[in-house]
């Protein structure tokens, strides 16, 4: 059984076809969402093993949304979190360090293998660094 | 001419020789004329002439006076009834003086026992019993008289004024070459007081001691003891210019204001603008505030480039008056005047040309390098406050509520109204009528205005103010103030110098705007250029780049259940994602240059590192902004500012190093960007330094570029921050 997966993005079409896509490739999508008020109280209820947020959620911020996911601290087990967008990764690196998100990774290169890999090198790090996130 | 006289083969031998004689004495008199000898002499010889030839023992010549008195310019007689000349009398009725003056023709008197008064009992002292008189007529007119007197009839027989009237011709011909002699003199006096009131005007004398030669010279030349210059003033009265010799009680000093006494010599000058004069009886009373005690005044109008400027008027108090014709020459003395005082008036008109247009140089120049409205409002009050000699000088802006602001000032040290302070219009006072016509005015006696800001007025000390209304874009924007304690100080008329700075002050104040309006309106392009730029981009990337991510997805689900006994569609499928790639790509550059999306997303912080983790040469970046967000046509700007920097230096500088820093300031952003390239680059080169340049002061900040060449190049741009 692949990860467990919850998506947001504004864009609902493109939502379906990256649902589509991951599907495809064994991930399997639990749940949609198109804004930060969306996605609250889904991930709260499917905690899922990672979310994907689109870092430009219409008005809103996928940063936001990445330090709200972070702050919940209700759950024994936070979901981590995977910033998407189909701006260059060098564009918001400074950005992402400074979030709580694992990772980035361009809507070009979405892949099911792509997101496992970045989990796990996360789970790694967590191996090692009890205190990481 | 000797009408009346007998024919000659009519006379006795006798008779001949007393002709003969009486030719000789005329002859004798004569040539005394032609030999022009003063007056004194001719008058001193006819009266000895007339004694030997007619055996009188009294002789006199005598002057007429305006007065209808006579003085005596000679005499002979006994010696201890000698009248002495210059002993003026009164002219008794039936008296032959009286004769001859009121008839103009020769006169006799058998007795003058019939004459009544002072000269009768004066001519029965000197034992005179008959008397004859002849007219001397001057210029076709009666100028005097000779006049003889002996102890009996027999001496002086009836006829006898006729023998003396070729006298008394003769005495006409030597006054009248005397007085034309004079005459000359008199005007040879005037040239040469005429060239030292010239001589004074060309080295630039004051106009005060201009007046007060041209009054000594003119004293002396007519032979007047008062004269008084005067300048009207809008008001009616006149200013006392210069005031010589003046017996009335009244201290003239120059810059006395007088009023015009009604009915006066002055008055009618000033009505008609032509010379006049007039004669005052011997205690009659002068009109109220003119010479007084003067017997005899005139006096000629200063015309000054065509307008009535002002008057002289001389008065004398000797019985005889002013002589005829002095009105002419005091008018003559009057043009050179009013020569004088058009040079001196076109002389200060150019200093004060000079001295205000300097001022307005100086403004304007102050205005060209951008100073703030304060600077200039400081600078228009002070140089108004040193051309007028003013202490207090403001300069105020009309609030919509009908008060007034003042905006810069001039004052005394404890001024009652600094800058800032809000007033209230007196009603009736200087500025109540400026803004009400929206013209210069002018007011005095500030004792009369009520209300709050007329007791400060008077506290200060204000007596006078004068203002110009300062008009921006056709509306009555403010006013510049004048104010003093002395009235003098601010003659009418300052109100529309005053006005003069005024409207430099409106100038600046129109400049000021338009150029706050430009830059403001710069700013709005350069915003709404940056929001059409962003919306652009957010439209580009939700909608095309979005659905190309989409389909990207779908070719690539696709792809995934493609059989593998079908290469050449997955080859196909390949290609078709390799292009989707490429388009992305693409647009990705393509909204990145339209704007980039992590300056909205993370502020300038990430946005600045991402372009120097971009950039071709290496760059050390020091940014300490401290996660601050700013308002977006200032982030927009810093970071095109750096990107450009950044390009340039990849594209033309050649360098191996990059140095960023950006600070946050109390009330900017300060960015530096510096190379170690080979310099030599220009704004004005037309590289992408002039866009730079345009968006940096489109929003009010500042941008210098220092790259001597082989140095490298600094950029430091300073970009205002609303706090």
């Amino acid at each position: 059984m692949g990860l467990r997966c919850v998506i947001v993005d504004d864009n609902r079409a493109l939502l379906r076809s990256a649902s589509n896509l991951l599907e495809s490739e064994g991930m399997s999508v639990v749940g949609l969402a198109t804004s930060i008020h969306e996605a609250l109280p889904l991930i709260a209820e499917l905690d899922p093993d990672v979310v994907l947020v689109d870092i430009v959620l219409g008005p809103e911020s996928g940063f936001e949304l990445a330090r709200r996911l972070a702050a919940r601290g209700d759950s024994a087990r936070s979901s981590h979190t995977i910033m998407i967008s189909t701006h260059d990764e060098a564009d918001f690196a400074d950005v992402i360090a400074e979030s709580p998100a694992i990772g980035f990774v361009s809507k070009s290169k979405l892949s099911a293998t792509t997101i496992a890999a970045l989990v796990a090198s996360v789970g790694h790090r967590d191996a090692t660094n009890p205190s990481g996130r | 001419m000797t009408a009346g006289g007998p024919r000659p083969e009519d006379l006795s031998r006798s008779a001949l020789v007393a002709i003969a004689a009486e030719q000789a004495a005329l002859c004798r008199v004569a040539e005394l004329t032609v030999e022009q000898a003063p007056a004194e002499v001719v008058f001193a010889a006819v009266a000895e002439e007339l004694s030997l030839l007619l055996g009188v023992h009294m002789v006199r010549a005598l002057r007429f006076e305006a007065d209808g008195t006579a003085t005596v310019l000679a005499a002979r007689g006994r010696a201890t009834d000698q009248v002495p000349p210059g002993t003026n009398i009164a002219l008794s009725g039936g008296g032959v003086l009286r004769r001859v003056l009121e008839t103009g023709m020769p006169a006799w008197i058998a007795d003058v026992a019939e004459v009544h008064g002072p000269i009768g009992d004066r001519l029965k002292t000197e034992r005179v019993r008959c008397a004859a008189a002849g007219p001397i007529v001057v210029a076709g007119r009666l100028w005097g008289a000779v006049l003889v007197g002996a102890e009996t009839v027999e001496a002086l027989p009836a006829g006898s004024e006729q023998r003396l009237a070729q006298f008394a011709e003769l005495v006409s011909t030597a006054i009248s070459n005397i007085e034309s002699r004079g005459h000359v003199e008199r005007l040879a006096a005037e040239q040469s007081a005429l060239r030292r009131v010239a001589v004074l005007v060309a080295h630039q004398a004051t106009a005060q001691d201009v007046f007060a030669v041209v009054t000594q010279e003119l004293s002396r030349v007519v032979e007047v003891e008062m004269v008084r210059t005067v300048r009207c003033r809008p008001d009616g009265d006149v200013e006392i210019l210069a005031a010589l010799g003046d017996s009335s009680q009244q201290r003239l000093a120059s810059g006395t204001i007088a009023t015009v006494p009604p009915g006066s010599v002055l008055a009618e000058i000033l009505e008609s603008a032509t010379p006049a004069r007039r004669e005052f009886a011997a205690g009659a009373p002068t009109p109220a505030g003119a010479m007084a005690g003067a017997r005899s005044v005139a006096g000629g109008p200063l015309v000054v480039n065509g307008r009535l400027w002002g008057a002289i008027v001389v008065g004398s108090t000797i019985a005889r008056g002013l002589p005829p014709g002095t009105e002419n020459r005091v008018a003559e003395f009057a043009e050179l005047l009013s020569t004088s005082i058009a040079n001196i008036e076109s002389r200060a008109e150019v200093q004060r040309l000079v001295a205000e247009q300097s001022a307005l140089r100086r403004v304007a120049e102050l205005v060209a390098r951008q100073a703030s409205p304060e600077e200039v409002f400081t600078l228009v009050t002070d140089e108004l406050s040193s051309l007028l000699g003013i202490e207090v000088v403001r300069t105020l802006r009309f609030e919509p509520d009908g008060r007034a602001t003042v905006v810069a000032a001039r004052g005394r040290p404890d001024d009652p109204m600094p800058p800032g302070t809000t007033l209230e219009v007196a009603p009736g006072g200087m500025l109540d009528e400026l803004f009400r016509t929206g013209r210069p005015a002018r007011f005095e006696n500030y004792t009369q205005i009520r209300g709050p800001t007329g007791a400060i007025l008077r506290k200060e000390g204000t007596n006078c103010a004068a203002g110009g209304p300062i008009a921006v874009a056709g509306r009555l924007w403010g006013a510049m103030v004048a104010a003093t304690s002395n009235p003098q100080a601010l003659p009418p008329g300052s109100e529309d110098r005053v006005a003069e700075f005024a409207e430099l002050v409106s100038t600046a104040i129109s400049n000021i705007e338009s150029r706050a309006e430009l830059a403001e309106s710069r700013a709005r392009i350069v915003r709404a250029g940056d929001e059409v730029r962003r919306r652009f981009e957010r439209d580009l990337h939700d909608g095309a780049q979005q659905r190309l991510v989409g389909l990207q997805f779908e070719l690539q689900t696709i792809d995934a259940t493609v059989p593998p006994q079908l290469p050449d569609l997955r080859r196909a499928l390949s290609s078709l994602a390799d292009g989707l790639n490429e388009v992305l790509d693409n647009l990705r550059e393509l909204s990145r240059g339209m704007h980039p999306a992590v300056l909205t997303e993370g502020g300038l912080t990430p946005a600045l590192r991402s372009l120097a983790r971009r950039s071709a040469v290496p760059v050390d970046v020091r940014i300490e902004l401290a996660g601050d967000r700013f308002e977006e046509a200032v982030e927009v700007a810093a970071y095109y500012v750096v990107s450009e920097a950044l390009t340039n230096t990849a594209k033309h500088a050649d360098a191996s190093h990059i140095y960023l820093s950006v600070l946050r300031e109390p009330a900017s952003l300060a960015l530096s960007v510096a190379d170690d390239g080979r310099g030599g680059a220009s704004a004005s080169s037309g590289s992408g330094l002039t866009g730079l340049v345009d968006r940096v002061e489109a929003i009010g900040g500042t941008i210098r570029v220092n790259s001597p060449a082989g140095e490298g190049t600094t950029i430091d741009v300073t970009l205002p921050i609303d706090l």
